[in-house]
């Protein structure tokens, strides 16, 4: 969320009202479920880490007639961001260490905990499919969901795995 | 290079031993054709050594003049005869008697018979050959070898001549006129008393002069040249020869029509036969293109193949046509020696070699080529060439009952295919046609002459019998390259809703579709073929038709054979489950 | 979900081979399916999933077992009456569509019902109507050469359908296809599954599983695990943003 606005602010300085409206805009139907007063809290975040100054213009107290900016050091941080192939590391690594610590503990079968995982992001997926499906093609929507359900075949298809694995090294145990 | 084609030809062996099937049915189908064109080009040449030898052997005539009565005009034409420009010797005149019917009588029988009077050395021009006995003597005669045959005489037989006993002293041949069969009446010589003796019963007296020219081969314009008195009669040595080969002549007659049959059937029967390992070959050109091999190398080892059929059928037809000639060839008796071993000529050889490799490869360039020449991927994706869309069929099958639906739209989709079988099988009709035809021509024939068609009526049994061996082999192939080309189809009409049999049948009506159109087309280009060649030899009309019932039968025997050899593997294939065919693909 | 199955199976078992070389590609599989309900049978590929498709339809004959559609016992019937049942109980949809490649889209549409006996005005009003509906009808009159994978399947869908079928099987539906192939072909599934047709579909894509009420998991020729899926009405906002904050 930091870097969007610090992006928004890239182009120039916005009123706090503008920047809101700006980033509805932008999201179009997606907005509805984005609070956007979450906006103001980062604005103040990212003045106090200098990355943005703001000002005060006229009368007007409140943060969302203020005036906002970046600070060099803010436009430094934009190219970086821009440049950057940052992607969110995927679930293995926490799921595999459940699998551990539940064997280790021996609490319950691996295989059954990561059956009951693919059983649940089956149901995800069904969901997931259904609104996508229920989205007119080419929307921004549809695209997202469409992230979302690859996600969570990736998902089905690793824990499949999974269970196969912990079914073979049980056997081997025995 | 010559790796390359010890590359080419190993491949099509590997390729041969693998479809053994296709490559019998080819070879059956070459085999035809060129058997009986090693036999037409063969039969004559045999036939004729017997005769040749005995002409030399017995100094024949090259030009033998026979008057009808003796009278003044006639006798001094002869005497002019025996020094006209061109005569090198002469030999005679003989008196020659004619007696009429029952004058010779032996073993209860009776027969007409020309008496010549020939005694003393041998003379310049024909000297009878004996093989039994000796020459004349008085109370003695000597009978012409065919015949003696014919009346079933030995030496020391006895026989009457005009009511008077003779004993028979010898048995000659010679080669001043045709033997009996195709000579009326029989010849038999005497000494002049016994001629004189039994002038009297005679009806016609008259004599014959023999004579050889210094120009043999121009004895037919010598014999027009001389004619000049209607009394004198002048036959030249190259007529005689023809006519003793007459029964040859019409086996070869029928031989030369069998041949052009079994060539013509042989190219539609080898072109379906080469579509349909082509289809299952496509893909290995196909994959040897991709792995390297060009168009031309692949082109290479399909001609090596095909070149293979050409030679092992042109081979085998030289040596079947060989090993048969001397049955058609062997003459009626009359003449010294037997038809030699035959071996055919260089030429011969060279003929039917080069023809059988002719038919292969007129036969099998397009569909060779096109493979060659046809792009690797979309050969590796599917059949070489998509099935044909009917839009006619589709709208018109969709009003009829499902097998006939199903049918009518299976027989479209190859119409090439289906054209060329229907070709083939139209060919074994119409020659069934023209022999049952020859065959009904020579059984009218009764009596004496009944013989002279023997040769021709074994040739005709022999094509016949050939002929309902092809016909199978085409059914086959109809039947098979229907069933490959419709296995999935089939498969797919069932797990829509079509049940086995409606399959079945719909499977035997597109193969008999092509067989009814080539009956249709068959029988009356046999009747059109046979006319057309009957009166290139001389008119027709006395010829009785074909049997109504021999023509009838032959297309519906072609139709039932077509029906039964789709109908079993399908019905076959019916009991098992649909999805395999559904799952080659 | 109802009280009418449309097809059960108990005990159904498949082998190929013998001695060592015995396969069971299908082993004791027990699967009830009632009227409009959607099943999804999921696996790796050989776990014997089609082989269980061509077991219900008749297009193979079971080693053991029965097999119930609407009611009656079907298992050892003939071929012959196999294909009449086939006529209006199961409409098959192939993985690799099997077209016939020289008929146009609806004649290829039409063919079932012109099999069926239909006369031949109907079976193509019928197609006609069915390929609208699948939003195909300006393909009407095309080769299976000139329509694209998804198109293709969507035609042999309505090819499934033509004769109004209890119960419609698919296998690998979208095995072919890609992935944009793959939505067109969900999406016509799901429109049919709210029509109320009942349908099998076998598959290895968990999108596709996942289309299903109750999913099967199957695995060397038998059901291993059943899933069953409810319906969970979800926002975008929730699927997509849940954990942004």
């Amino acid at each position: 969320m930091q870097d969007v606005v610090l992006a928004l602010l890239a182009k120039g300085p916005s009123y706090g009202y503008e920047l809101r409206q700006r980033l509805a805009a932008a999201m179009g139907p997606l907005a509805s479920g984005f609070n956007a007063g979450q906006i103001y809290v980062t604005l103040s975040r990212l003045e106090r880490s200098g990355l943005v100054e703001s000002r005060q213009v006229g009368q007007e107290l409140r943060p969302d007639r203020r005036v906002y900016e970046l600070t060099a050091t803010g436009h430094e941080r934009v190219t970086v961001w821009v440049a950057a192939v940052e992607w969110p590391k995927p679930a293995p690594a926490e799921f595999y260490l459940k699998l551990i610590a539940v064997a280790e503990a021996g609490l319950a079968d691996p295989v059954g905990v990561a059956d009951a995982q693919r059983r649940e992001l089956l149901r995800r997926l069904r969901d997931a499919d259904q609104a996508l499906l229920a989205e007119p093609e080419g929307s921004s929507a549809a695209l997202l969901l469409e992230g979302v359900v690859l996600q969570l075949q990736a998902g089905i298809r690793w824990l499949e795995i999974c269970a196969a694995h912990w079914s073979a090294r049980g056997q081997g145990d025995e | 290079m010559r790796g390359r084609l010890r590359l080419a030809v190993r491949l099509a062996a590997r390729d041969l031993r693998h479809r053994p099937g296709t490559g019998l049915l080819l070879l059956l189908a070459m085999l035809a054709a060129t058997t009986a064109m090693t036999l037409a080009l063969m039969v004559r040449g045999s036939a004729q050594k017997p005769w040749d030898y005995t002409f030399a052997v017995t100094n024949g005539p090259h030009v033998v003049v026979t008057s009808l009565q003796a009278d003044a005009a006639t006798d001094a034409a002869m005497t002019d005869l025996m020094s006209a420009p061109g005569v090198v010797a002469h030999s005679g005149p003989h008196p020659l008697l004619y007696l009429p019917a029952d004058s010779l009588r032996v073993n209860g029988h009776g027969s007409d018979v020309d008496v010549m009077a020939r005694e003393g050395g041998p003379s310049a021009v024909d000297r009878p050959a004996l093989t039994a006995g000796g020459w004349v003597r008085d109370g003695g005669v000597v009978v012409e070898e065919s015949f003696a045959v014919a009346l079933g005489l030995a030496v020391g037989d006895q026989l009457t001549l005009a009511g008077q006993p003779f004993g028979v002293a010898g048995i000659a041949v010679t080669a001043s006129r045709q033997p009996t069969p195709f000579s009326n009446p029989g010849l038999v010589w005497a000494t002049n008393a016994d001629v004189a003796r039994i002038a009297p019963a005679a009806e016609s007296l008259g004599q014959v002069l023999m004579l050889r020219l210094a120009d043999p081969d121009r004895a037919p314009e010598f014999a027009a040249a001389n004619t000049t008195v209607e009394t004198l009669i002048l036959e030249d040595w190259q007529s005689t020869r023809d006519e003793a080969l007459t029964d040859v002549l019409f086996a070869l007659f029928g031989l030369i029509l069998g041949a052009a049959a079994f060539a013509m059937l042989a190219a539609a029967t080898v072109a379906v036969a080469v579509a349909g390992r082509l289809a299952a070959q496509g893909r290995r050109a196909a994959l040897l293109k991709a792995v390297g091999a060009t168009p031309g190398f692949v082109g290479l080892i399909m001609l090596t193949e095909y070149l293979f059929f050409a030679l092992a059928a042109g081979v085998a037809g030289l040596v079947a046509g060989a090993n048969l000639v001397p049955p058609l060839a062997r003459p009626v008796a009359g003449v010294l020696g037997t038809v030699p071993v035959p071996g055919p000529s260089m030429a011969t050889v060279a003929l039917v070699l080069g023809a059988a490799t002719v038919l292969m490869g007129l036969s099998t360039l397009v569909p060779t080529v096109r493979a060659a020449r046809a792009s690797t991927v979309r050969s590796l994706a599917g059949p070489a060439r998509p099935p044909r869309r009917s839009r006619l069929a589709v709208a018109v099958s969709a009003r009829l009952p499902v097998p006939l639906l199903l049918g009518l739209r299976l027989a479209t989709r190859r119409p090439g295919r289906a054209a060329l079988s229907a070709v083939g099988l139209s060919v074994t009709v119409a020659a069934g046609v023209v022999a049952l035809w020859m065959e009904a021509g020579i059984s009218g024939d009764t009596g004496d002459t009944a013989f002279i068609y023997h040769k021709l009526r074994v040739v005709t049994y022999t094509f016949v019998a050939a002929l309902v061996i092809l016909a199978l082999v085409n059914a086959v192939l109809i039947a098979w390259t229907t069933a490959l080309d419709n296995a999935r189809n089939s498969a797919l009409a069932r797990a829509l809703g079509a049940t086995p049999r409606q399959v079945t049948i719909g499977l035997a009506f597109a193969s008999l579709l092509p067989a009814l159109l080539a009956v249709a087309i068959g029988i009356p280009a046999g009747f059109a073929a046979y006319s057309v060649a009957a009166a290139a030899a001389g008119g027709a009309e006395g010829d009785p038709a074909p049997a109504v019932a021999g023509l009838l039968a032959l297309p519906l025997v072609t139709l039932l054979m077509v029906a039964v050899l789709t109908t079993i593997p399908s019905h076959l294939a019916g009991r098992r489950p649909a999805i395999d065919a559904l799952r080659a693909d | 979900m109802s009280d009418t199955t449309v097809v059960a199976a108990h005990g159904l078992t498949k082998t190929y081979g013998s001695g060592p070389g015995l396969v069971r590609a299908v082993d004791g599989v027990d699967i009830a399916v009632g009227s409009g309900e959607t099943v999804s049978v999921m696996g790796p590929s050989g776990c014997g999933k089609s082989t269980l498709l061509h077991l219900l339809s008749g297009l193979e004959r079971p080693t053991g077992g029965e097999i119930l559609l609407a009611g009656e016992r079907v298992e050892q019937l003939s071929q012959a009456r196999w294909s009449r049942l086939r006529r209006h109980t199961i409409g098959f949809v192939f993985q690799a569509f099997h077209l016939v490649d020289e008929l146009t889209a609806v004649e290829n549409v039409e063919l079932p019902a012109l099999l069926a006996g239909s006369p031949p005005k109907r079976a193509r009003q019928k197609a006609s109507a069915l390929l609208e509906r699948m939003g195909l009808a300006d393909r009407a009159a095309h080769l299976p050469s000139q329509l694209s994978g998804g198109q293709k399947q969507r035609v042999a869908v309505a090819r499934a359908l033509v004769n109004d079928p209890l119960l419609v099987l698919a296998d690998e539906p979208t095995g072919n296809l890609d992935s944009a192939a793959t939505t067109e072909v969900l999406r016509m599934f799901a429109r049919l599954r709210a029509q109320g047709q009942t349908l099998v579909m076998v598959t290895h894509d968990s999108r596709v599983a996942a289309i299903g009420d109750r999913l099967m998991g199957m695995r060397d020729g038998a059901i291993v695990d059943h899933t069953h899926l409810g319906d969970r009405p979800s926002t975008v906002d929730e699927l997509v943003f849940g954990d942004l904050s």
